[in-house]
Parts: C-alpha cells; structure tokens; sequence
C-alpha cells in the first residue's frame, strides 16, 4: 500500500485580462514534465523502474519520451482525460505493494472558453510512497493558485482532492471522492484536436532530424547532460561520447549541468523573415521570438529559443531558467526542448 | 609547388533574379570564360572540372556535376561537384589549383551555379539554414541570419561598435554594386535606410542581409608556362588556404572571430611570401555587414575590433587605401551560393587585368579572396597577382 506524501502543481500564468493563457510553446507534455522536474530532481534514486501513472492529453507523448525525462525505467500507465480516470489511477497507485514510489500525473490544455476563465490548463503532480517512512524531499511551496475558475474534470478533481489531503491521512482522501465518475467525456476532444493539430504533419524539405537521432540528443537537449573528461577534466556539450578538450575517446562520463542559472552571451531577436520555415505557426501566432546563446557551464554553450524574454529584451550577462517547450511540428508530432525564460529573482517561485 | 596555377579566361552570368534556369546559367558562364581567352582556346584541351553547388531547393541534390560536363559540351570529362555551403566556389577554386599545380593538368575549369529564386518564399527560408548546424541551431529557430545576428550582438558588446559601422558596410557595397553590371542591386543606399529597415535577426536588418540569387560564374585555370599561350596578361595564383570549423557556433570558444577565416589565411599569406600591405583589394564574404567586419580582422587587416572605426573611415571604399568588395560584395552583387566564390575570382581577373571598367581599382596588382560557408565553418583564401 502506498499513501499520498506530496502534491504538486503548475498552472499557466495569467494574461494582462487575467485570463490563464497557455502559450504557444506549451502543452500537456511540457506542464506535465515541469510540474514533475519540480519533484524529480529532489528524490532519492529508486532501485527499481518508477512507476508513472498519466492522466489526461499527456498520455497521448510516447514512453520513450517519458523514460528520458525522467532518466530511469518507467513502467506507464495510461488513463483517459477524465476525473474518473484519475480516481482510478491514484487508488491504482495507493493499492501498489512495490517499494518505489510512485507517480501520477495529471494534465490538460483546454480552449479559452470567453473573458474571465479557461477550461483545465495545467497539471497536478501526485507523489505516493509505500508506507513507512516517507521519502526525503523537501515541501516546495504551491503556486499562487487560483482554483476556483478551473473547470477541467480531471484538473478540477485533481485540485479539490490535493487540497483535501494536503497534510491529511491518505485514507481520507481515497474515501472522500465524490466527484461525477462521467465528467471525465466532458474535455472537448474536438478543442483538444484543434489546437494540438496546428502545423502538425509538416513534411520535411530538407534541414531534417530524424526521429532516432531527435531521440538520442534528448540527454542533452532535456536533462543538459554534457561529458566530462577524466584525463583533462574538460566539458563536451552536447554529449559526443569522445572529449572536445583533449580529443581522448573513452574516460568521458555524464555530468548533469544546471538547468537554471546560465548566462546569456549573445542574443538576437528574431523579425518575420528570419525564421526557419518549421517557425513560421510560431511566427504567424506569436510574432517575432528570441534565440539567446548561453554559457550553462564553463566550456559548455547551448542555442536556445526564449519563450519569454525580460522587458527590454535580452543582453549579454541575463541569467536564464529553462524549462521544456514545444520546438516544432515534424512529421505528425510535437518536437521538445528546453526554452530560456528570464531567471526569477533569488527566492521567487519560477 | 611544382606549377603555379593561373586564371587564362573567366565568364560571369548576370546575379539576380533571372528568368534562365540554372542549366542555361551555367552554360552561359562557362561560355563566357572560353570566349574570353585573349587568343583562344579549344575546349577539349580541359581535362578536368569542378563544380560548385549547394542544390538549393533540392532541384538536382545529387550528382549535379555532370551537368557541367553536358552544359560545358564536353562529354567524358572527368567532373567532380564540390559542396561546401556558401564556400562552395572557394573550395573548388582550391581544388582547381592542387589539379594544376599537381602537374596532372594543363587546362582545368571550375564553375560555380546556384538557381534560388525559383523556390516559394518558404522553401528558401527552409533552405537557407541547410548549411547551419541542424540538430542544434536550426531546432532553435535559427537560420544564417540568426547565426550572425547572434554573432553581431556579441560583436557590438564587445566592441565599441555602434549599428552604424555594419550601416557603413552596406552602403559603401551598394555604392559599388551600383557600378557592376552584373550585380543583383545597382542602386545606392544610405545608411539611414540600412538603421530603419525592419529587423530580421536583431541587430542585423533587412539591408544588412545579402539577397537570395540566381547566377553561375566560371574560370579557366592553366599552368603558367601554358597559360602564356593564351594570353598575355594571365592572373597568377599564388596561394590557397582554407580552414574548417566546428559546425555549430555554440562550440567554439570565441564568436567574433572565425578560426577557419584565421587558418586559411595564415596558410595563404605563409605561401604567398607576401605582406598584407602588398594587397590591393579584397574580395570578402559579407553575407552580412558583420560577416565583413569580421574578415577584415580575421584576415589580419584589422585590430580587434578595429574593422568597425577602419569601415567609418573611408579606407575600405573603393577608393580609399584598401578598397573592399569592388564588385558590391555579396550584399550588392548578390550571394548565388554555389557561384559567389568563383564570381570573386571573376572580380579579380578583371580587376588585375584593368578590365573592370567603372568600378576599376587603381593601380590593382595583387588581390585575396575571403570565401566562408556557413557562419565560419569553412573557409578558403586565395591570393592573386598579375605580371
């Protein structure tokens, strides 16, 4: 049996007329993955795969996708996009008698259904462990979190369960579920399609990254993982396998460089024009981006699309977070990456 | 170098966008260079060939170096493409000059081609970032122009270089480009028009950028001793260098200079024998108004962030001390990829022999050419001179 140590959310933020955006650059998969790096990074290793229950439109990004996220064997399980789909994963989890821990996920992109409110946008991080002593992590603080407008069936119920069992007996809350199990089929799936469907299917003209290699970069493109060369101590980044310093071809070993904190050493912005035709739905969308050149440790340099910018726009020696961003349609799916944001002074919550 | 390799005749297409496809673009360049050997030539003496060619658009990907042979007219010769981005042209150029100077060769031809302006404005902007580092750059919404808007805005942070020095740049190669007949853009700008066009790759606008362009430029390199019987004032090759890179910016330690710029002029002014202050003219690669100032101080013909002030000053005019892209550069000419290198070694063969009409540069006895692909990955310098 498992019990519920920790929930986590992230919502997108609000719009000048204070209504919750998502933006252009963000979906399912990218709330979800930032809700969970929140978590991930503070858990002891487990031994064994990590279970990861997915609720929502993010069920639809394939495991492989999953697994380097999150760096260890995952054993998935899909639900739909419903309240009850989530009701059943959490008791799923809670009824496992394995000795990891175990995660359930949460997340929906729903359309701005009129002025004032948006229907589900976000995702909820469940963390259940065997019973027993909980896990180590730290309590990280909520986000400034304004419930009562969603109106996502799974969000919603995610939410009102969260905040029932927060420092509550778990048996309480796998107890206390009242809500509609059919509210689940009330996401709009024709919503959904829209908005997912957009440049999806661009065929490729030439400047094409197959989908294997997409796959292999994603180490470094996600986790910023670079080499680190035993003989001359020098960073290669992105991961070669061989090192850049000194040439030598074995001794090089992962390091995990910091995914917030970078420098800026040049930056440019973008205009109509200037953008690989894989940009124009962002372009057309979103008019012009940022692409900043960062420093994310000595030696180590990473190309990176902005997803915001600071007022006044970028300058060398900005300090960047990161977080994973759609890139771009290719042959009928989203490619991810990580995007640069302004860094959020010390203390603030990103 | 047991043959020293000389340009005995030279062809050039018109640079814009033109109504001819690319088969009648390079037959008309390579036409161009046999009719202008001074007492003639029979074509079947060539005996090797290189063609420069990117494919732009993907309308011949592969094997486009027979089409040299078929356009040229001479089936069964022995023609090799040559793809290196935008220093396609430079690269062949060099591979001409090793088949002379190897002492295998007594006339080879090198022709450069690109047909661009056929492709709907999105498959050029999917093209034009073919040659940048795809997995990285590209995926985060970079093209060239990205690139060196990039490059430039460490350029202008960390030098005391304001907008108006890459402004300058343009202005002085339109002021040139106006002169050429063959130039994409005939017209002068000024640089207020440069500072208020609208931006492409913040800091670069749209006039800091080279146009996209159709055209094909060709020459025809000989053995000196056989070159004298063709002409009497052959244009002598006295050095090629060339450098590569990493492909991507993001992994080399600095982004206002170019190593393969440095490397490849080392290499040529090392077996030149020759100063810098020997030079007449230069020929550079000014895909975009930073991409010259880099050159001249890549190539040693500035400090450190010296090419800014040297560009202000008028020294790089066509008429000043060490005029810059006579023929328009790139930015006025035009930039049709695979051709622009071989189109410089054009510029050359008519300068050094005084033929460049309006545009001449006085007194021009020795020249270099600065050819880049991509935003530094490969580069090749070549240094000429004549008598």
């Amino acid at each position: 049996m498992k019990t519920l140590v920790r929930a986590e959310a992230y919502l997108p933020r609000r719009s000048h007329d204070g209504r919750r955006v998502v933006s252009f650059d963000e979906d399912e998969f990218t709330m979800a993955v930032t809700v969970l790096e929140r978590l991930l990074g503070s858990l002891p290793a487990p031994s064994g795969p990590v279970d990861l229950a997915l609720v929502g439109a993010s069920s639809a990004v394939p495991d492989e996708l999953w697994s380097v996220w999150v760096g260890r064997p995952l054993r998935v399980q899909r639900g739909g996009s419903g309240a009850a789909s989530l009701k059943k994963a959490l008791e799923s989890a809670a009824a496992d008698t394995g000795p990891n821990p175990a995660f359930v996920v949460a997340s929906e992109v729903g359309e701005p259904s009129g002025p004032g409110h948006s229907i589900g946008d976000g995702a909820v991080l469940f963390l259940l462990a065997p019973a027993g002593p909980a896990p180590e992590v730290p309590v990280l603080p909520w986000n400034e979190l304004d419930l009562e407008d969603l109106r996502g069936p799974a969000l919603d119920a995610a939410f009102a369960l969260s905040r029932r069992a927060h420092g509550q007996d778990p048996a309480v809350w796998a107890g206390d579920w009242t809500l509609d199990p059919g509210a689940g089929a009330a996401v709009d799936a024709a919503l959904l399609a829209r908005r997912n469907a957009l440049g999806v299917g661009a065929v490729s003209e030439g400047a094409y990254v197959p989908r294997s290699r997409y796959l292999d970069s994603l180490t470094s493109r996600w986790r910023f993982v670079a080499d680190r060369c035993a003989a001359c101590g020098a960073t290669t980044f992105p991961l070669r396998g061989s090192c850049r310093g000194c040439g030598a071809r074995s001794g090089v070993s992962p390091v995990h460089l910091p995914l917030d904190g970078g420098t800026v050493v040049a930056a440019t912005e973008i205009g109509r024009g200037g953008q690989p035709t894989e940009f124009d739905f962002l372009v057309d969308a979103a008019g012009p981006y940022s692409v900043v050149l960062v420093d994310l440790a000595p030696g180590a340099r990473a190309t990176l699309q902005a997803s915001e910018s600071p007022t006044g726009g970028w300058k060398v020696g900005d300090r960047v977070a990161t977080r994973l961003r759609r890139l771009y349609p290719m042959e009928g799916e989203w490619r991810y990456g990580r995007k640069a944001l302004p860094l959020p002074a010390e203390g603030a919550s990103p | 170098m047991g043959h020293r390799a000389a340009i005995v005749g030279a062809g050039h297409t018109r640079f814009g966008a033109l109504a001819e496809g690319p088969r009648a673009l390079l037959r008309s360049a390579v036409d161009g260079a046999f009719a202008s050997v001074d007492r003639g030539v029979d074509r079947a003496r060539v005996t090797e060939a290189f063609l420069a060619t990117l494919g732009f658009g993907g309308w011949q990907i592969g094997n486009a170096a027979a089409l040299l042979c078929e356009e040229a007219g001479l089936p069964g010769l022995p023609t090799t493409r040559v793809e290196n981005a935008c220093a396609s042209g430079g690269f062949a150029l060099r591979a001409g000059v090793r088949a002379v100077e190897s002492g295998a060769n007594s006339l080879v031809l090198v022709a450069g081609l690109e047909k661009m302006t056929d492709q709907p404005q999105a498959r050029r902007r999917y093209w034009l970032g073919v040659s940048g580092d795809t997995e990285w750059e590209r995926q985060a919404g970079l093209t060239f122009a990205g690139v060196y808007g990039l490059i430039a805005a460490a350029y202008l942070s960390e030098h005391e270089v304001g907008p108006e020095a890459l402004a300058e740049v343009a202005r002085k190669n339109h002021e040139n480009g106006a002169l050429n007949p063959n130039a994409h853009f005939q017209k002068r700008i000024a640089r207020d028009d440069v500072l208020r066009a609208p931006r492409v790759a913040a800091p670069l606008g749209l006039y800091d950028c080279c146009p996209v362009s159709d055209g094909a430029a060709a020459v025809l390199l000989a053995p000196a001793d056989v070159a004298r019987s063709f002409t009497d004032t052959p244009v002598f090759i006295d050095a090629v260098g060339a450098g590569s890179d990493y492909l991507a910016v993001q992994e080399r330690p600095r982004l206002t200079q170019f190593a393969a710029t440095r490397w490849a002029a080392e290499e040529a002014f090392r077996h030149a024998r020759v100063d810098r202050s020997a030079i007449s003219f230069l020929e550079v690669h000014d895909c975009f108004t930073i991409a010259e100032l880099l050159a001249l101080e890549d190539l040693g013909f500035a400090d450190e962030g010296g090419a800014g002030p040297l560009t202000l000053s008028g020294a790089t005019a066509r008429t000043g001390r060490l005029p810059v892209n006579p023929d328009g550069g790139l930015k006025a000419k035009g930039h049709p990829i695979g051709a622009t290198g071989v189109s410089q070694a054009y510029e050359v063969f008519q300068q050094l022999r005084g033929a460049a009409g309006p545009r001449q540069v006085p007194h021009a006895e020795r020249a270099l050419t600065h050819n880049v692909g991509g935003a530094g990955a490969t580069a090749a310098v070549t240094i000429y001179s004549v008598g």
